[in-house]
């Protein structure tokens, strides 16, 4: 059985974004329809079709982040970078992305950059760890 | 002052997501360094989480309980704890002014019943031999020697009930599988998409303890007669990916998957399939689509996925902390598992305990505690001198509850009756700032994201109801919508094709039902938490 | 009971040929065929549910939510899509209480709020006394994912030339990329279905599917010149109808099939 999710996931993995050619190479040699290619594409969050940002932050906006104020983190965010969760910065330097939980609740607000965990996020403290990638 | 210990101390440092996130890695880093490769009498131990996150990072030596560590402090504890025995004050958990010399007489662990938890936090997650000196796999042995029948039986004996939502008898789902399309192929998958926001106990038992959670899955295609399980984890969950990876090869390696398992002539195998970022998959049928390559939408479930399931064949869909109980129960026996809990939820349930609560971390306490125990003995109130307004349980499918419903105790019947749930496990605490209204918006605002669209009355029906809930916040709403929010709630959850869309105004209704006067204040322009900009408090 | 039943595509499934259940529909006692579906017993019978996203062609979908109905089994009531629930010895349906027509006029607002201009919807929104639920604007793109354009695409056509993106409310049926997909033969079977007009095909020189970012060149009738089908489709047809030495009828738009069959008729009646 092709596991076409996971197939996706590895070229997610490997370019950081779903290639167009990888897709219709798939589309080819596996005889899938592009249409269920494009569907599965469009419908999972950790998939991209736009190249990845140099730079990736993530605002978890799970409940207990939301309760301790991820909101004005986003906000923050947003004025300093000026972009809104899902865009990407015009120098591609920076994607900014909300996600629903990513289960360090303890630290809450929590932000990832590239990764990176940082936790117990203020509206100050973020523009400080943003500025150490700018 | 203690006695210098002769035996081999080990010092352990909780390295889960969250510990790892807290710079648990660099106090591990300094460990290693500092004792080097040749440290005799020393065992230095990266662990899963201990569920104390909120002290993170946390290092134990035996008993002793270090909070807060940092690499600085590494040197020290080396040489004034594990040399010479004496304590560091201040890295001991501290309360209300009392210094918890031990683990044992620290609040947040002394009402706890750790069963299913036992391991985590206390071995190297993917150590095997670890937990097998811990009697690991001893009950897969167990089982191999039972019919299918009989283990089916001890699970129903038990009274064990699904620990990912609804709280279906895990026996009855076993059996009815096993009894459906004789001769056909069938599977066994352990859901461990965790979704609901302020949940992490299935990523901390992945993490923490896969092996447990391997050989609950392992014993459970051998009762229903599976060949082929399936873990569906979280691609949010990177770390719980690895240590199962690495778990998965270990056990295949020695002998506990792959053909003849210890020579019994059980055949089974298990493949991890990482989610990509979907909420609904968490519901079984849109979880089995996506395990099949296909979008996580729900279909319409007349047919239980017993009966026909993942690839229209007969299949278990059972959550993380379901099957970590498996082995439990085989192995120390049905009465045993029983002997806590209420009448209709036995043996214990693990929470994660979050938001505006002292003690956030994960709890694993008996059914039927308290919800007021739980936030007060074990998580240790409201922080800052605030109030307590509310319980969010059961994520986005569940509600919210008042201080009137802290006597409750916590069972998948009690929760209901009250409007809630017990889903997952989740329980976020919100404290006098937060307004109901927006946490209602907030809920809303998660499932319309998470919704996949397939049918109008959760895809539109959520967006009807955040359009009502926008002139609250503003102050423009009336009497009227008030009604209006109520009724399209009550309809969403009548019309809504899966569990999803059916629970998906819970958050709305429960806040009408025990918050409605601030619903109310809203409309005379006030915000009594003082959260919504333009509105008095 | 065992029996599966999902439709009329799923109906040979481990059920046994000619096997009858009774039920009860709005107090009437039917016997109706196993392995079929409660809308479908409920179509033999010429009790009228009404539905938007059921062909009697394609797998059922249970996506539009208008052909709810009560059933109640073992004593035990819901309100369900009858299009998908299966028949089974003792069921009892309603299908007209209060409590159906009102959460069947719930979900009909929905769709309304999403094709305001569609007369099957307005016909609908009528008769149940419904207003849009969500004024939507210009955002009401008068497609209510239904799914019928998909499913005859990939089930009947064999295509699957389109498919739905994203999720939540940005879900809408497309092509891969929003662009002209050469899966894609112009076949029109996606809009004969459309229950809301939502795909329109228009035919010129050429036929244009805008929906699908489509124009397809049309071939020309033998006899009278007349531009009458997708070039490529009808090149297809031909390719699959090869055995049966036809293909010199396919090349006629059908009015001058139509003639020329009357003639062979003619001719076989002269005889």
């Amino acid at each position: 059985m092709i596991n076409l999710v996971g197939k996706l996931q590895d070229i997610q993995e490997e370019f950081g974004y779903l290639k167009r050619d990888k897709l219709d190479e798939i589309s080819r040699e596996l005889k899938i329809p592009l249409a269920r290619i494009y569907s599965l594409a469009t419908f999972y969050s950790s998939f991209s079709l736009t190249p990845p940002a140099k730079h990736s932050i993530t605002v978890c906006t799970g409940t207990a982040c939301y309760i301790k104020g991820a909101g004005e983190i986003v906000e923050r965010i947003i004025e300093k970078l000026g972009i809104t969760p899902g865009e990407t910065t015009d120098d591609n330097k920076f994607k900014l992305e909300t996600v629903n939980c990513l289960g360090a609740c303890a630290l809450a607000p929590l932000v990832t950059i590239d990764g990176n965990y940082y936790g117990n996020m203020t509206p100050e403290k973020i523009i400080e760890a943003l500025e150490t990638y700018l | 002052m203690r006695g210098k210990s002769t035996t081999v101390q080990t010092i352990s440092v909780a390295g889960g997501t969250c510990g790892m996130a807290a710079g648990a890695g660099e106090v591990w880093n300094k460990f290693a360094r500092v004792l080097g490769e040749n440290s005799p009498g020393i065992r230095l131990e990266l662990t899963g989480c201990k569920g104390f996150c909120a002290m993170e990072p946390v290092v134990t030596i035996g008993d002793i309980f270090y909070c807060r560590v940092r690499p600085s402090d590494v040197e020290e504890i080396l040489e004034k704890t594990v040399h010479n025995g004496e304590l560091l004050e201040r890295l001991l958990f501290q309360d209300d002014g009392k210094t918890c010399e031990t683990r044992r007489e620290i609040p947040f662990y002394q009402y706890q019943d750790r069963r299913v938890l036992s391991l985590t936090g206390e071995v190297d997650p993917v150590n095997l031999q670890d937990y097998l000196t811990r009697k690991g796999f001893e009950s897969l042995k167990k089982a191999l020697k039972m019919k299918g029948e009989d283990i089916i039986q001890e699970v129903k004996d038990s009274g064990l009930r699904g620990r990912g939502g609804g709280g279906f008898p895990t026996g009855r789902k076993w059996e009815s599988c096993r009894n459906s399309q004789a001769d056909s192929v069938r599977y066994i998958i352990c859901n461990g998409d965790e979704g609901d926001p302020g949940c992490f106990q299935d990523r901390s038992l992945m993490e923490g303890n896969p092996y447990l959670v391997l050989e609950g899955l392992i014993i459970g295609g051998y009762a229903i007669g599976a060949e082929q399980g399936y873990i569906y984890v979280r691609s949010e969950y990177p770390l719980a990916v690895k240590n199962l990876e690495i778990a998965l090869a270990r056990i295949r390696a020695e002998g506990f998957l792959g053909r003849n398992i210890l020579d019994s002539g059980f055949d089974f195998d298990i493949e991890i399939v990482r989610g990509a970022g979907a909420f609904v998959c968490g519901e079984s049928s849109a979880l089995m689509a996506s395990i099949e390559g296909k979008i996580g939408e729900p279909r319409v479930k007349h047919i239980h996925a017993t009966n026909r399931g993942l690839w229209d064949k007969p299949t278990v869909l059972n959550n993380v902390k379901t099957l970590a109980s498996i082995p439990l129960i085989i192995g120390k026996g049905a009465a045993w598992f029983s002997s806590i809990g209420t009448e209709n939820s036995k043996g214990t349930m693990i929470f994660s305990l979050t938001g505006n609560i002292k003690n956030t971390g994960l709890v694993e306490v008996p059914m039927g505690i308290t919800l007021r125990d739980l936030i007060y003995k074990i998580g240790g109130g409201i922080p800052g001198g605030k109030k307590f307004k509310a319980i969010q349980t059961g994520g986005p499918s569940g509600g919210c509850l008042p201080e009137s419903s802290l006597d409750l105790p916590v069972d998948y019947e009690a929760l209901l009756e009250a409007g809630s749930m017990m889903g997952s496990g989740g329980m976020v605490v919100m404290d006098e700032d937060t307004c109901m209204v927006r946490v209602a918006q907030y809920f809303l605002n998660f499932t319309r994201e998470e919704s996949c669209g397939k049918c109008p009355p959760c895809s539109e029906g959520s967006l009807l109801m955040l359009k009502i809930l926008d002139k609250f916040i503003a102050g423009n709403a009336d009497e009227d919508d008030l009604d209006q929010l109520g009724a399209i709630g009550r309809m969403v959850a009548k019309t809504s094709l899966c569990g999803l869309g059916k629970s998906a105004p819970n958050p709305v209704l429960t806040t009408l039902r025990y918050f409605k006067d601030e619903y109310q204040s809203h409309i005379k322009g006030i915000c009594p938490a003082g959260a919504c900009p333009g509105l008095n408090q | 009971m065992n029996y599966i039943g999902l439709g009329s595509k799923h109906k040979s499934r481990g059920v046994a040929a000619n096997f009858i259940v009774k039920i009860v529909i709005n107090n009437q006692e039917l016997s109706v065929e196993a392995g079929s579906t409660v809308l479908e017993a409920a179509r033999a019978h010429g009790i009228d549910i009404p539905h938007l996203c059921y062909h009697p062609a394609l797998t059922p979908y249970g996506a539009c939510r208008v052909c709810l109905v009560e059933v109640e089994k073992n004593g035990r009531k819901q309100i369900t899509t009858s299009c998908t629930y299966p028949v089974g010895e003792g069921l009892v349906v309603r299908t007209n209480t209060e409590e159906v027509r009102a959460a069947r006029k719930f979900t009909i607002g929905l769709l309304l709020s999403r094709a305001p201009e569609a007369e099957t919807i307005k016909k609908l929104a009528d008769e149940y006394g419904v207003e849009p639920g969500l004024e939507r604007g210009e955002d009401a793109d008068g497609c209510i994912r239904c799914g019928l354009c998909i499913r005859v695409c990939r089930e009947l056509m064999g295509h699957e030339a389109i498919g739905f993106i994203n999720r939540g409310a940005e879900r809408i049926p497309e092509t891969p990329f929003l662009e002209d997909n050469p899966d894609c033969v112009a076949c029109g079977a996606c809009a004969y279905l459309c229950p809301t007009g939502y795909i329109k095909v228009i035919d010129d020189t050429t036929r244009k599917i805008s929906s699908w970012h489509k124009e397809e060149g049309l071939a020309e009738c033998r006899e009278c010149g007349r531009r009458f089908a997708p070039a490529r489709l009808l090149h297809k047809v031909k390719e699959n109808l090869r055995d049966l030495e036809i293909s010199d009828i396919l090349d006629l738009c059908p009015e001058c099939r139509r003639e020329k069959e009357i003639k062979t008729l003619n001719v076989v009646e002269d005889r």
